[in-house]
């Protein structure tokens, strides 16, 4: 699949700011996490997302956190909470961060301009600050919260209303000429991966299992498809739960409406499956 | 009267009677047309074919190799009908509809393991 990186950068936005312009369909957020007293961080339950991103059109948010590690956000022109203990003002694009209010020990470094290439699916911190000793939760038990950071991170929208649906045939040529056919109907939201997973294929007295993912992009009337197939063997009789060994096969198809594209799985020199011809049998289109 | 009409019902009806009352009975010619009477009568109501003698019903006797038989012929229906089945449903999909267009994968080693 076309993968995009999107550079958030001031230096390299500069020259762009005269013209913005909308980066494909990405979103760019900003999160609160908390580090609890095990080691584990974990969404703090507040985030800022940009919407569609717009080079070259800055955005502002302002974090508090107060408490027991307890994050707001706020558009400006409001400022920070008042019994907060630390505050940041982060702005998206360029990419910048400054700690600005900070009650505790505070730590370098308190502002940033970052230039950071960020692919879907990608983060990276921005800060991270203890709470306070003492720090007491809303009905007054002990913190368990160490310490809150803020990340930045780049992604497709969860909620996407567009649908794809595809026919996924698992396809055999057979040596008399004939096919033998699985079918899976997948259903699945651009940018989203769709698993697949075909019936074990027996081949003496070992067993090989194909399965893969589809990812897929609307472009115009068309859907650009990347395809990932797994072909796996697995020993019932050492390992019923695991595999032996495995393949990775992997294609980026930009289908056209009611095309019927057919994959072939190249053999490889492997046990197993000698002489026999698989490919992945995709017809997809957009639902909705 | 009433004596010689029981007695000789009695020995149709195959019940205890006297026999000096049933020959004192058929001395007498109304009662051996009595007797002529009640023989005919009862030939005549009594149905055509003899009722079957019922016999008793003895208990079926234990055979553990039957229930064997039959556990092992369910286990083989069921164990069949899934093979069956699965093996249905590896190759009895619907077709594959011919490809407009054919590609070659490419194949890859994926790093950090398999997702």
């Amino acid at each position: 699949m076309k993968r995009i990186p999107y550079v958030l950068s001031g230096l390299l936005l500069a020259a762009r700011i005269a013209g913005a312009q909308t980066v494909d369909e990405v979103r760019i957020s900003v999160a609160g996490f908390e580090l609890s007293a095990n080691g584990a961080e974990k969404p703090a339950g507040i985030s800022w997302e940009t919407g569609p991103l717009a080079v070259g059109k800055p955005g502002v948010a302002v974090f508090s956190m107060r408490g027991c590690g307890y994050f707001t956000a706020a558009r400006p022109p409001n400022t920070f909470e008042e019994n907060a203990t630390a505050g940041w003002r982060v702005e998206i694009t360029p990419l910048r961060w400054v700690r600005a209010l900070d009650k505790g020990d505070g730590l370098s470094p308190t502002s940033e301009d970052i230039e950071v290439t960020l692919r879907p699916g990608e983060s990276r911190p921005l800060d991270s600050v203890p709470v306070p000793a003492g720090a007491k939760t809303f009905d007054s038990h002990p913190c368990a919260t160490k310490a809150v950071s803020l990340r930045v991170s780049a992604d497709f929208p969860d909620f996407d209303r567009r649908l794809i649906g595809a026919d996924v045939w698992l396809v055999e040529k057979l040596p008399n000429g004939k096919e033998q056919s699985q079918l899976q109907s997948l259903r699945g939201l651009p940018h989203r991966p769709m698993h697949f997973y075909f019936d074990s294929l027996p081949d003496g007295t070992a067993r090989f299992d194909i399965f893969g993912k589809l990812l897929t992009d609307l472009q115009g009337d068309g859907i650009e498809i990347s395809v990932e197939t797994v072909r796996a063997r697995t020993d019932p009789s050492q390992d019923p739960d695991g595999y032996h060994s495995a393949n990775w096969f992997r294609s980026t198809l930009h289908m056209k409406p009611n095309e019927i594209v057919d994959v072939a799985l190249p053999a490889r020199d492997e046990p197993g499956l000698v002489n026999r011809l698989f490919s992945i049998r995709i017809r997809a289109k957009q639902i909705r | 009267m009433s004596t010689t009409h029981e007695v000789i019902s009695a020995l149709l009806d195959d019940q205890p009677f006297d026999a000096e009352e049933l020959t004192e009975s058929l001395s007498d010619p109304a009662g051996r047309a009595l007797l002529i009477d009640l023989a005919t009568l009862r030939r005549i109501v009594q149905p055509v074919d003899a009722v079957p003698t019922m016999r008793a019903a003895t208990p079926a006797r234990q055979r553990p190799w039957r229930i064997v038989a039959a556990a092992a012929a369910l286990v083989l229906a069921l164990g069949g009908g899934y093979l069956a089945g699965e093996r249905r449903a590896v190759t009895t999909s619907p077709e594959a509809p011919p490809p407009t267009r054919v590609v070659e994968a490419v194949p890859f080693v994926p790093t950090g393991g398999m997702r």
